[in-house]
């Protein structure tokens, strides 16, 4: 019993709600930099989740060595590392591109306050 | 009021998904590989997955020989999306470069740059950068990879960036290395289409499991990922340090 | 070996990694590249057209077939949804070429609209779940860079954050199928997901369809519509409206019917009410704009409801109802055409605002050829628009689904009376306009009859066509 509370919290809820606290950054917060830090934040927890799913009880590490040389070893799931190292660099593309966007909007209106922004650009 | 309801949204969607999800997912104990992909991976035999007990390692076999079993997933089975991936970051790299390439900025200038990183850069700038070739040329082998070897030579180059106040990066060279690495992967996958019949296609010799030289296109795509890498976050770091 | 379709998202592909390097040497080559490029895919387009079947045939990538690698899934059918967007493409970007080249960086913009391209074709053609996550990423940043203009970055941001919550959402929905399931290709997971709870499904379902939303303009993540279209230069109006949304429906189509193959009927009805609701409050909202920009925009989100409600309506139990379900992809192939013309038109004429279009005579022609796509949006006939509204209707009164007729007609009574004081306007109308356009290219007239004689050669032929396009997903699939 308390070893599924255990298992649901550590592999489903926990990363579920680092997601959902970027999210609640999303809806809540106004300035620009703290909308890319929320984007960063669910990202971190999408990709907790999808390797929290490929864990294997007693699981190693997927590498064949000398010491563990045969097929059908105990080894963790290979395609959610893959998933997540795809998903990793996608998120490091965007959040670059995000800054840059925002150094230009930082010059041309010298205001980081998306309200304020949403009412300049108003035609 | 705003963040009340906010906080209201996110409860419900926690419980929402929690005990959606909950019932169903296989975790810890209950995943057990034996009819996924990853079975057929692991044992690196797409016709019978489910054969044990044979050994991989120190022999060769007629699908994939990379002893890292994620850089046969990225490399080999999942080639596609790798490609789609270092396609996403070479147009990132070009959108912030055209923003923020015209405008003139100064160089973000320390007063006084720290005198130990001054000293110790010099020498230590040359192994982190050898570092990250090993991790990126040892890809199939241990822990590590493209991806992970270009981001360390980005990190030595924003080191240098902070020793001292009048180090640059030349662009026309990360330029034409970026271009060229990105043609020489297409250009090998089209060999492997006119060679084998698919794109993409495995068609060097294998080798032996564990060794250096193994595993047929899988080390070469992986030190063509490694530099194309290290060149565009090199360029990301010199846009956003600025240029005068 | 090269009838293979991968090619078709090679070549964009290699011509945009080329551009840096020729970059270095001379700048003057670049505007040209995408054009060739475009060219190209075409050519291989209608040579892999010629020895394809109308089977659904699936093509492996590094070797490895189903489930155990990528595939693509191809056949004559997919061929020409393929065929018409590297047309519109290349009519795109030969208008970009002319006129539009020196808006924006001289570099970024050609990278960005031939990964466009490729994204769009990847789209439509992977037959994987984590793949059609890369193509939506990639599709999405170069959205990011094609809307992003000098005069404002707000609706650059919108579009990101939006985008960014979809594609996490997918992520998660992604990852938790693969979990279950144990495979990621779209034909073999639901052998898969046999045995599980109602509750797995209502979220997976709700997971993937606010994800998709984001892209293909349906509601509940459209919000970004109005402000991107508002912005952006005429070629990334063109690019958006009938080039990303049609490759990123047909994405959606395609999750919905291979992933769930039509059990689970909850999921059809709720997505038949989203589109619904989604159509009705397009055309409402479009009926009282000013702005030009802007009531395309809703026009196109309304589209977008009123296909994805037609495709859902067609799905019960397992079986596709083959008069609803081939009519709405003709409605979907035409629209590509219709609103590839209508923002070719806009752009051209400068018509952004509905009380500054003054009665120019030199650009008749040019308002007549705007006013042939406007025709075949909503549906008059000689042309295309006409026959798929008219089959549409037919399927839908001969098996009786009376609220979405009530609610077609309706919404179809608005959209006939904007448009039509759109094009009254655009001809008859008197004020004095305060910025004129330079004069409309010999190229640009080129395109845009050729654009109508497309239309009116589908509207006189409709059976052919309508015959080449039906039956999409045939082959064991349902």
């Amino acid at each position: 019993m308390i070893n599924n509370i255990i298992n649901s919290w550590v592999f489903v809820y926990g990363p579920l709600s680092i997601f959902l606290i970027g999210l609640y950054g999303i809806l809540t917060q106004n300035n620009i930099f703290k909308l890319v830090i929320s984007i960063n934040i669910m990202n971190l927890g999408v990709n907790l989740y999808i390797i929290a799913l490929g864990y294997v009880h007693n699981g190693i590490a997927p590498i064949y060595t000398e010491k563990f040389k045969m097929s059908g070893e105990n080894f963790v799931d290979p395609v959610p590392q893959a998933l997540v190292l795809t998903a990793i660099v996608i998120s490091v593309a965007i959040t670059a591109f995000f800054l840059a966007v925002l150094i230009k909007n930082y010059e041309k209106y010298k205001t980081l306050d998306i309200e304020k922004i949403k009412g300049l650009e108003n035609d | 009021m705003r963040k009340f309801g906010a906080l209201i949204i996110i409860l419900a969607l926690l419980y929402f998904l929690g005990s959606g999800l909950i019932t169903d997912l296989k975790i810890n104990r209950k995943n057990n590989l034996s009819q996924k992909t990853a079975r057929a991976y692991i044992n690196r035999n797409v016709k019978n997955p489910e054969i044990n007990n044979q050994q991989l390692h120190g022999k060769t076999n007629n699908e994939n020989t990379a002893a890292n079993s994620v850089t046969a997933v990225i490399v080999d089975y999942r080639s596609m999306d790798t490609l789609g991936e270092i396609t996403v970051l070479f147009l990132a790299v070009t959108g912030v470069l055209a923003l923020l390439g015209s405008s003139k900025n100064n160089r973000i200038k320390l007063e006084k740059p720290n005198y130990i990183l001054k000293i110790s850069s010099k020498f230590l700038f040359p192994l982190i950068f050898l570092f990250g070739f090993y991790i990126f040329i040892h890809g199939h082998l241990t822990p590590g990879g493209g991806f992970q070897g270009g981001t360390i030579v980005a990190a030595a180059v924003l080191m240098m960036y902070f020793a001292s106040n009048n180090y640059r990066v030349n662009t026309t060279d990360i330029k034409i290395l970026e271009s060229l690495s990105g043609l020489s992967f297409i250009i090998i996958g089209i060999f492997g289409l006119f060679i084998l019949g698919d794109f993409l296609q495995n068609f060097l010799n294998k080798g032996i499991m564990g060794e250096l030289f193994s595993a047929g296109i899988v080390p070469i795509i992986y030190i063509l990922i490694g530099l194309k890498v290290s060149a565009e976050l090199s360029n990301i770091v010199k846009e956003f340090m600025g240029d005068k | 070996m090269i009838n293979q379709p991968v090619i078709i998202i090679l070549i964009p592909l290699f011509f945009a990694f080329l551009i840096p390097l020729i970059s270095v040497f001379s700048k003057k080559i670049i505007k040209i590249i995408p054009v060739i490029a475009a060219f190209i895919n075409l050519a291989a387009i209608i040579k892999i057209l010629s020895s394809s079947s109308r089977i659904l045939k699936y093509f492996s990538i590094s070797g490895y077939k189903i489930p155990f690698g990528i595939n693509l899934i191809f056949n004559y059918q997919i061929g020409m949804f393929l065929f018409a967007i590297n047309l519109v493409a290349l009519i795109a970007f030969l208008y970009f070429y002319k006129n539009e080249f020196n808006i924006g960086n001289k570099i970024a913009y050609p990278i960005a609209f031939t990964l466009g391209l490729t994204a769009a074709n990847g789209m439509i053609l992977t037959g994987d779940l984590f793949n059609l996550f890369v193509f939506m990423e990639l599709a999405a940043i170069s959205g990011y860079i094609i809307s992003s203009h000098r005069k404002g970055y707000y609706s650059t941001i919108t579009y990101i954050v939006i985008t960014s919550i979809g594609s996490l959402l997918f992520l998660l929905g992604t990852a938790s199928v693969y979990n279950v399931s144990g495979s990621l290709s779209l034909n073999t997971i639901s052998t898969g997901l046999q045995g599980v709870s109602g509750q797995f499904i209502i979220i997976i379902s709700v997971l993937f369809i606010i994800s998709l939303s984001g892209e293909a303009e349906l509601i509940p993540l459209n919000s970004w519509v109005p402000k991107v279209y508002n912005k952006t230069g005429d070629t990334g109006r063109i690019f958006f409206g009938s080039i990303f949304s049609s490759a990123a429906l047909f994405a959606v189509i395609k999750v919905l019917i291979l992933l769930f193959q039509g059990s689970y009927s909850y999921i059809y009805e709720v997505i038949t009410v989203i589109g619904l609701i989604t159509l009705f409050i397009g055309e409402v909202v479009a009926f009282r704009q000013e702005n030009i920009k802007k009531m395309i925009a809703y026009s196109s989100v309304a589209q977008a409801g009123l296909i994805i409600g037609a495709v859902s309506m067609a799905i019960k139990n397992g079986i596709i109802n083959k008069m609803v379900f081939n009519a709405a992809i003709f409605q979907l192939f035409n629209n590509i055409f219709a609103k590839g013309l209508i923002l070719l038109g806009v752009g051209a004429l400068g018509a952004y605002h509905l009380n500054n279009l003054k009665n120019n005579n030199k650009k008749l022609l040019a308002s007549i050829l705007t006013g042939i796509g406007v025709l075949s949006l909503i549906g008059m006939p000689p042309f295309a628009g006409f026959w798929s509204k008219f089959y549409l209707i037919k399927a839908l009164v001969l098996n009786k689904f009376t609220f979405f007729i009530i609610i077609f007609l309706f919404s179809a009574l608005f959209e006939v009376y904007y448009y039509m004081k759109f094009l009254q306007k655009l001809f008859f109308s008197e004020g004095n306009k305060t910025k004129t356009k330079k004069d409309i290219s010999f190229l640009t007239y080129g395109m845009m009859v050729y654009l109508s004689a497309i239309i009116l050669l589908i509207g006189i032929f409709p059976n052919s066509i309508y015959k080449a396009i039906s039956d999409i997903f045939m082959g064991g699939i349902l």
